[in-house]
């Protein structure tokens, strides 16, 4: 034996830093528990994937015939229907991946009590996994592309910037659910409400540009703004122009979320196991 | 001094379950009384109440090869010493070092799927465990020899027997190949073959000059790899020493206590 790693157990202080080689060591633990949590979800139920694939596409259909009838037309002279569905895509990976991040420590409590391994790459592990939900809810995307003779243009090169935005936001509020739930479990129970709430001030159904002046800002908090209207610009940016100073605001807030969330978990995590 | 594991003056503090002093309600009143903290002090004596230390002040020594037995009855602190040395959970108060790789088994088959076959679970859990998948693609099919679940390894796992389940578990820590193995009392539902089997490996491991930390009742199956006991006793190390004497005190407390062994309600 050339060198012998020590390892020390102390007392927990009230900073913990994170051993970022140790969590890079252990990438493919990641990659085995979104192995693991897909072949599980697409191999039980077929009904899975017929779920992630209608419910953006349902909501699309029903709100479209409703908003067309009763209002006339969409925002500008985008089609409704490619409106909201690009919406409600983004919103069928975050609504999934927060609620499996809240669930995310309860649901491994043995990895959790039983193994020693950093435990932030169980919830990073669940925003990851839902990303498959998020291209199955994709699916029909091209099909409505063609249907209303939408081409993208260069605007679609930033769909890699709108999924990276989905994952921080996901981590970020993932990570707080997650700490938060190991001790209370109140906030799984008070999660769908709170989600339901947030699908309402989100830009789903509505072009963000309609919010009034005075509450912009704080409109803009949500992180959800940021990522739904990016989205809309990736794909119809020859038409579309979301406002600039409201994705400014909700990409600094979803940094935000994820610098706080992380904090936040580093500091409760060395009593993860006991809390549970 | 250069042992394997130095454990020094740990402590381990618990709130008890359902206690007053967690869940939401409570950190929403205590965070309300904070101000007045200092004008009831009754209030802190009530939560010193219901805390309960699972490990006060224990100290020990194990030097590199040493192969030890942890016995001790239900909620003597077993299972919180392992895991603090796991690092599974951090002590209230104390220290330990460890000096080696650590190789923690304190449950059979965590994070096995019952959903996936036995071979998916073989690389499910290894992933867990920290083993390299290509080490594990090397040493599979030593796995599934040890484990003897070749018919079944494709197989869902919801379709195994707990005993095989354990045996696939074991086959798989046995690749970990750790400098110090902790072990909690995992040996409990295999059947006799198997712990024989089991009780040859730790053998091996000990002539490889392998450092064994072994939690168990048993103190029969204990004596049959290891040369020294830690007896804990209520949180507290009742006595070290070579396992006979260990084992002599042990049996005499047991009879002071009566027949029945003292199984308290267990913290965790």
């Amino acid at each position: 034996m050339t060198e012998t790693k020590i390892i020390r157990v102390r007392p927990a202080r009230a900073w913990n830093g994170l051993d970022w080689r140790e969590v890079w060591e252990r990438r493919e633990l990641v990659a085995a528990l979104v192995r693991r949590d897909l072949r599980v979800r697409y191999r039980q139920t077929f009904a899975g994937v017929l779920w992630v694939l209608g419910q953006p596409l349902i909501t699309t259909i029903v709100l479209s015939l409703l908003v067309t009838r009763l209002v006339g037309a969409g925002p500008g002279n985008i089609p409704y229907p490619l409106f909201v569905y690009l919406a409600l895509a983004t919103w069928a990976y975050q609504s999934h991946a927060l609620t499996k991040a809240a669930n995310c420590f309860i649901e491994h409590s043995q990895l959790v009590q039983r193994v020693y391994l950093p435990r932030v790459l169980i919830p990073l592990s669940v925003t990851l996994a839902a990303l498959v939900d998020f291209a199955v809810a994709l699916i029909f995307l091209p099909v409505l592309l063609l249907w209303y003779r939408v081409i993208p243009g260069w605007s679609i090169l930033a769909l890699p910037l709108v999924v990276i935005l989905m994952m921080v936001t996901a981590f970020g509020i993932g990570l707080w659910l997650a700490t938060l739930n190991a001790e209370y479990r109140d906030i799984a129970f008070a999660l769908p409400f709170v989600l339901q709430l947030a699908l309402f001030v989100s830009p789903m159904f509505y072009a963000s540009e309609m919010i009034p002046a005075p509450w912009r800002w704080l409109y803009a908090l949500n992180p959800m703004v940021a990522i739904v209207e990016g989205m809309r610009w990736t794909f119809l940016g020859t038409q579309y122009a979301p406002p600039p100073d409201l994705i400014f605001i909700s990409t600094v807030s979803a940094f935000g979320i994820l610098c706080s969330g992380f904090f936040f978990f580093q500091r409760r995590e060395p009593n993860l196991a006991d809390v549970i | 001094m250069n042992s394997a594991i130095s454990v020094r003056a740990v402590s381990k503090r618990f709130a008890r379950p359902g206690s007053y002093t967690r869940g939401l309600r409570a950190s929403i009143e205590q965070a309300a009384r904070m101000p007045l903290a200092r004008v009831l002090p009754q209030n802190g004596r009530a939560v010193a109440e219901q805390e309960r230390w699972a490990l006060n002040d224990v100290s020990f020594e194990i030097a590199p090869g040493e192969c030890v037995g942890l016995v001790g009855h239900n909620g003597a602190g077993k299972s919180v010493l392992l895991r603090i040395l796991a690092r599974v959970t951090r002590p209230t108060r104390g220290e330990a070092d460890l000096r080696g790789r650590v190789g923690a088994v304190l449950d059979v088959g965590v994070g096995f799927n019952r959903e996936l076959n036995g071979r998916e679970n073989i690389f499910l859990q290894g992933a867990i465990l920290g083993i390299k998948q290509r080490d594990l693609a090397q040493k599979f099919d030593a796995i599934v020899e040890l484990s003897g679940m070749r018919d079944f390894i494709y197989e869902p796992l919801k379709t195994y027997s707990n005993g095989m389940q354990v045996r696939l578990a074991f086959s798989i820590a046995a690749q970990l190949e750790p400098e110090i193995l902790l072990m909690d009392e995992v040996l409990a539902v295999a059947d006799q073959d198997f712990i024989r089997e089991c009780v040859d490996q730790l053998a091996a491991l000990k002539r490889q000059g392998r450092t064994i930390l072994l939690a168990s009742h048993d103190l029969a199956l204990l004596s049959q790899v290891c040369t020294r006991a830690l007896w804990l006793e209520r949180g507290r190390l009742n006595a070290d020493g070579a396992i006979a004497d260990v084992a002599e005190k042990y049996h005499a407390h047991a009879l002071v206590q009566g027949a029945a062994p003292d199984v308290r309600q267990r913290v965790f």
